[in-house]
């Protein structure tokens, strides 16, 4: 295993078009660590530069001390698993896993021992015989993952690997890619495009967007503390709700008020952070789900919000309610059993402390800034 | 900026982290990215000549025939090496036109392979059409009867096929010469198996429009067939141009041969006429070789899309 | 009157297939039946069947040393053709898969050979072999007779052969190499295997189906190789590059033997039908995935 320093890389295509810029990351060693973005952000484009499979264009690649930029794929001693799974299809399931031992020349004896160690770790042994095409897509991966494990690399490399499988299936495989990491404590590079797979796997997270890193951090931190509007709407299921208006002098106190009426209180906290700060300029508040209450509850900081439901969204163990409001539609997460139905006027709470604010041009998180720093 | 001797960049490249100055690191960048572009240049310029070499090589029957056919029959009967003619002229060409009637000949094969291009264009999608759109008892017993053809070489029924035409009494005609070519059992799969990729509710929607079999094939299907149509055109058409056996057993008179038999009458050792018979065979070649230079594209989008197989 | 529309829709499919059954029927399946019979017979000069001899012909044919020249020959001869014209083929797919600038002139010129007619590709090719002038004499400084010598007159019929047919497997290779996926040579490359490694473990692999695809229709075209032996060495020099077909030409055209003619057409049949049942089994054996 091996500590992994990425430093400034970027991806400059002939065109001039940069696909990753400026891309700099520590990866300890034992680390599952999880890019993650919309299509086209650069994630899997950084993970080939990392595989050997794409050129790096400026920046330097550190595996365990050792310059890399310009090593073979071959000789940077990883192991990738694919989207596809990039299985042979002409050999069978044991020479799929023998195949980077046997283009080292490992003797017989040890490739059998080791192909029966991986095949014993993820439950195919009884598939060693089949050919890849008598396989169903969940059996695939688990090849493709025994696969990678034979060469016991210093990290693995995995490019979307769940993508191709139903949901079901996936969660099921979230679960046993966990498991593995613990088993083998080896440092996982994964790239999704999926939040949930992102929250629930990984050590750390590298939000991505247009090329550029905009956040590293642990789930729970970039949960709690997004550093930017980017980060807070993409991670978390339903979204992040935001409104934009400006901060002013309330009656009593200081307020959000939103374009097209809403009026918010501001904890005390919010409002000396905001005012005069903020004085003038457009503020964008942002508020999860589960942070907006169906009930007035007592000593907490509430706004009210009125408008009327489109929809309620029964999900069993939670009920997730769209309010249509004057400034767009809300959506909040209830844990109760409301008699509520489409249609019905309501009114919901936000619980303000829990609300995060957004610097409306620069989009930046008014409270918390994340640094890149080593 | 001193730096003390065991901290020397490695030769081969590998630095360790945190040991290393700004310009070494610097250095070493530039040398890498020039020796990896070198090494990309390289393997481009291998490629490129060896395939350059290569072309030559596949190509050298044809370039051969085009500079003797510029080439005065004086010229090419010398004992030095000359692969290209040195006062190139088209004279071989305006008497291989004179001494043979080429006209005639190539507008004898341009009909006969035009009418059998229409023609199986006609019956393979007819009967591809029958048997993708259309449910009718034996329809997979029949569709076996057809590719089983595929495997009847054309030595099993030549001399039958003969026999028969000359009893016929329609030797040395345009109809003996195109008749037999009018259908193909690779047309029919190839338009099969491109009808099988559009779906059933295709042609149930216009069946239940009150639209009949024919107008169906003519007013929707053809036009969304194009690329099979034109894959198809070029492949017959060059096949058909090509004919040599067939021809040569049905047709004797000068007016009704085609071009391939015909620039065999220019066949000829004979010093004035070796170049002679190169500007026939060029004169021959030219047609069926734009074609599929033009056509390329659809002919191999049409034959490859999905029809590879194991 | 609903009765007469029902037979109506049921006959209406088999319309649609009467255009192309009609000429197969009378171009193919009864010629070929036909063939059959007159292999039973002595024919006239004009072909009709005159005398009935039952399997005499055949018996005739096995016993002759001509005929199994004539297999010997035609035998070597596709062995030839085949292997050569499927290396050629597969070496210039080869070459032209990945890209490089100016990579569409080359694929054209590679696939060319396809286009160009057995005769007029023939009479090239006794140019280039003439002995005096010909260009190939020439660049080797030997001084063979090609075409008249019984030793090498097959090799270049076969050479002829086998460049006409590279321009079909080219587009054959061309396509089963599009059809490999990408991303196992990627893997291969980070699992460390060296360009050589990729290509006999990767590529070849993925090309075997389309390999016996190829094999199957080179075999069946190179036994049906009729022009460039007219054209070139018709049969010759002694009965070296007699193969079949010629010699079913020879004795149907020349001798008038339709009758022992059609005899050979058939046993050159059953042989092709052999071979493919063979390269089928062996096909079901192996490939398989």
């Amino acid at each position: 295993m091996a500590e992994i320093v990425l430093k400034n890389i970027s991806k400059i295509y002939d065109k001039g078009q940069r696909a990753v810029s400026d891309f700099s990351l520590h990866i300890h060693d034992g680390e599952f660590i999880v890019f993650v973005g919309p299509s086209g952000c650069g994630k899997s484009t950084t993970l080939r530069m990392i595989a050997g499979l794409e050129e790096i264009s400026e920046g330097e690649l550190w595996i365990g001390d050792e310059l890399c930029n310009y090593a073979e794929p071959g000789e940077r001693d990883l192991s990738m698993v694919f989207q596809n799974y990039a299985l042979y299809p002409q050999m069978s399931v044991y020479d799929n896993m023998a195949f980077s031992l046997s283009v080292r020349k490992v003797p017989k004896d040890q490739i059998a021992r080791r192909v029966d160690k991986a095949a014993e770790m993820l439950d195919i042994k009884h598939l060693l015989n089949r050919r890849p095409g008598q396989l169903s897509g969940g059996q695939k991966q688990r090849v493709a993952i025994g696969s990678a494990i034979m060469r016991e690399p210093r990290a693995f490399l995995m490019d979307e690997p769940l993508s191709n499988l139903d949901a079901k299936l996936r969660a099921h495989m979230r679960v046993e890619l966990a498991a593995l990491h613990q088993k083998l404590g080896a440092t996982m590079i994964y790239v999704t495009h999926d939040q949930t797979e992102a929250m629930t796997l990984a050590d750390r997270i590298v939000v991505m967007k247009e090329g550029r890193i905009q956040q590293v951090a642990s789930p729970a931190e970039l949960y709690s503390r997004p550093t930017n509007l980017f980060v807070a709407g993409f991670i978390g299921s339903p979204a992040m709700n935001f409104v934009r208006g400006t901060v002013e002098e309330g009656e009593q106190n200081i307020v959000f008020r939103s374009r097209n009426g809403l009026c918010l209180p501001l904890t005390f906290d919010q409002a000396a952070g905001l005012w005069p700060r903020c004085k003038g300029r457009e503020v964008v508040l942002g508020i999860r789900p589960e942070d907006i209450l169906p009930t007035q509850a007592v000593n907490r900081v509430l706004g009210r919000m009125d408008g009327r439901l489109t929809a309620c969204e029964g999900l069993g163990h939670e009920t997730i309610l769209h309010l249509e409001t004057a400034d767009g539609e809300f959506a909040a997460r209830v844990k109760e059993r409301t008699g509520a139905r489409a249609g019905d006027a309501a009114s919901l709470w936000v619980d303000m402390e829990k609300a995060h604010f957004f610097d409306g041009e620069t989009e930046q998180n008014l409270f918390y800034q994340w640094s890149d720093c080593e | 900026m001193d730096m003390p001797v065991n901290q020397k960049a490695p030769l081969n490249g590998v630095l360790r982290r945190g040991q290393y100055t700004e310009e070494q690191l610097a250095a070493l960048h530039r040398r890498m990215s020039a020796a990896a572009l070198r090494r990309r240049r390289i393997k481009t310029s291998v490629l490129v000549a060896l395939n350059v070499v290569v072309a030559l090589f596949i190509l050298f029957p044809l370039l051969y025939a085009v500079s003797v056919s510029l080439m005065t029959g004086s010229e090419l009967f010398t004992m030095d090496m000359n692969l290209i003619p040195s006062a190139p002229t088209l004279e071989n060409y305006l008497r291989a036109w004179a001494q043979v009637p080429l006209l005639r000949f190539i507008l004898n094969s341009f009909l006969v392979a035009g009418c059998i291009t229409l023609g199986q264009i006609l019956t393979c999608s007819l009967a591809a059409f029958a048997f993708s759109f259309l449910n009718f008892k034996g329809k997979n017993v029949l569709f076996m009867l057809v590719m089983a053809t595929m495997m009847v070489p054309g030595e099993a029924t030549i001399i039958s096929n003969y026999l028969t035409v000359s009893q016929l009494g329609i030797l040395d005609t345009y109809l003996v010469l195109i008749l037999p070519s009018l259908t193909s059992a690779m047309g029919i799969f190839l338009f099969r198996q491109f009808y099988m990729t559009f779906p059933i509710s295709l042609y149930e929607s216009a069946k239940l429009d009150g639209c009949g079999n024919l107008r169906f094939i003519v007013r929707i299907l053809l036009p969304l067939t194009k690329s099979a149509i034109g894959a198809m055109s070029v492949y017959t058409f060059i096949n058909a141009w090509n004919m040599y056996m067939w021809p040569l057993l049905v047709t004797g008179s000068q007016e009704m041969r085609t071009v391939q038999i015909g620039i065999s009458m220019l066949d000829n050792t004979d010093a004035q006429s070796i170049t002679l018979m190169m500007a026939g065979v060029v004169s021959v070649i030219i047609p069926s070789m734009i074609i599929f230079v033009v056509g390329q594209k659809q002919l191999i989008r049409g034959m490859f899309s999905g029809a590879v197989k194991g | 009157m609903n009765q007469l529309r029902q037979r109506l829709a049921e006959v209406s499919p088999y319309c649609y297939l009467i255009p192309c059954f009609a000429v197969f029927g009378m171009f193919l399946f009864y010629p070929f039946f036909k063939t059959i019979y007159l292999s039973l017979f002595l024919t006239d000069k004009l072909g009709k069947a005159k005398i009935f001899v039952g399997l005499k012909n055949y018996s005739d044919l096995l016993t002759s040393e001509s005929f199994y020249n004539s297999i010997l020959v035609t035998l070597i001869f596709v062995v030839i053709v085949v292997f050569g014209s499927m290396l050629l083929g597969l070496a210039t797919a080869v070459l032209c898969s990945k890209t490089f600038p100016g990579i569409r002139a080359f694929s054209t010129a590679y696939a060319l050979p396809m286009a160009i007619a057995s005769s007029g590709a023939a009479m090239i090719f006794k140019v280039i072999l003439n002995p005096t002038i010909g260009v190939f004499n020439k660049l080797t400084g030997l001084d063979i007779n090609w075409i008249s010598d019984p030793r090498y007159a097959l090799i270049c019929v076969a050479v002829l052969t086998a460049w006409l047919n590279s321009g079909i497997n080219f587009l054959y290779f061309s396509a089963g190499l599009g059809n490999i996926d990408e991303s196992i040579y990627e893997r291969a490359s980070v699992d460390g295997a060296s360009g050589v490694q990729k290509f006999f473990r990767l590529t070849l692999p993925g090309l075997s189906p389309i390999i016996f695809y190829t094999l199957v229709v080179n075999i069946i075209q190179a036994f049906q190789s009729f022009g460039q032996v007219k054209i070139l060495t018709q049969g010759g020099p002694g009965e070296s590059t007699n193969l079949i077909v010629y010699s079913i030409y020879r004795d149907a055209f020349f001798n008038y033997k339709f009758g022992s003619a059609a005899a050979q057409s058939v046993i050159l049949f059953l042989i092709i039908m052999a071979l493919t049942l063979v390269m089928f089994k062996v096909e079901k054996k192996g490939v398989k995935y």
